[in-house]
């Protein structure tokens, strides 16, 4: 790829440093390609992701790895239309990474 | 953006807390990285003046200052954007980031720097960030 963003994981680490995300219920808000949803999946007890921008959900669930499939919930979706079924488990941490 | 941070926090369990990520509004640094040597060419500018982030601030003050949220603490931290090439780091600039502009005298340097540095060199984008920790306030 002729330009990387990030390609050392900096990012990653340091919200995955900061935070204890094992065993968590994560909201990620506006996650993209899903890059860091992604690393975020292997700790986490599930990610719930959303991004308005349908491309980026389906490259998104289209570079999933097997073993965290059925860990992430990836939705096309803006936060400002975004309903939590009232059925549905609450989150531990919600996460807005450039996504404000 | 004050409202985003208001559905997120109302979507919380007890306990939970919003983890937010945004780049610094200093304007980032633009340098040419070799295996022996990293070098200062100037800064990348906006033309909104940063208008992202400075909303991205203003959204958190805000839920701070009504007293929705409180910051827990926060850490500023660097990463880069590696470009093979000039012509990759612009390309992608217009691609994805429509209001940033190199100025005149610093494209000419990546531009004369990238040739002096030869074969393996890259222009990098040092970017810095604030991850703040925010829960709803008691």
């Amino acid at each position: 790829m002729p330009v990387s963003a990030d390609p050392e994981g900096v990012s990653e680490k340091i919200i995955q440093e900061f935070v204890d995300f094992s065993g968590k219920r994560v909201f990620e808000i506006g996650c993209g390609d899903g890059r860091i949803t992604m690393a975020l999946a292997e700790l986490a007890s599930h990610v719930t992701a959303i991004d308005p921008l349908a491309e980026d959900i389906q490259t998104a669930q289209q570079e999933t790895p097997a073993h965290l499939k059925g860990k992430i919930n990836f939705i096309t979706s803006r936060i400002q239309d975004f309903h939590l079924p009232e059925s549905a488990a609450k989150f531990d941490i919600a996460l807005f990474s450039w996504s404000l | 953006m004050v409202h985003a941070l208001r559905i997120a926090a109302s979507s919380l369990n007890p306990g939970g807390v919003i983890l937010e990520v945004h780049d610094l509004i200093d304007p980032p640094r633009i340098e040419i990285h070799t295996e022996q040597s990293e070098v200062f060419a100037g800064q990348l500018l906006s033309d909104n003046n940063f208008e992202n982030q400075r909303l991205a601030d203003q959204a958190i003050s805000q839920v701070i200052e009504e007293g929705s949220l409180q910051s827990n603490r926060s850490i500023i931290f660097e990463y880069y954007m590696r470009a093979d090439t000039f012509d990759d780091f612009t390309d992608w600039l217009d691609e994805e980031w429509e209001s940033a502009y190199i100025p005149e005298g610093t494209r000419q340097k990546v531009i004369d720097l990238v040739a002096q540095s030869g074969e393996g060199s890259e222009v990098v984008l040092r970017m810095v960030s604030r991850l703040i920790e925010l829960v709803p306030a008691p």
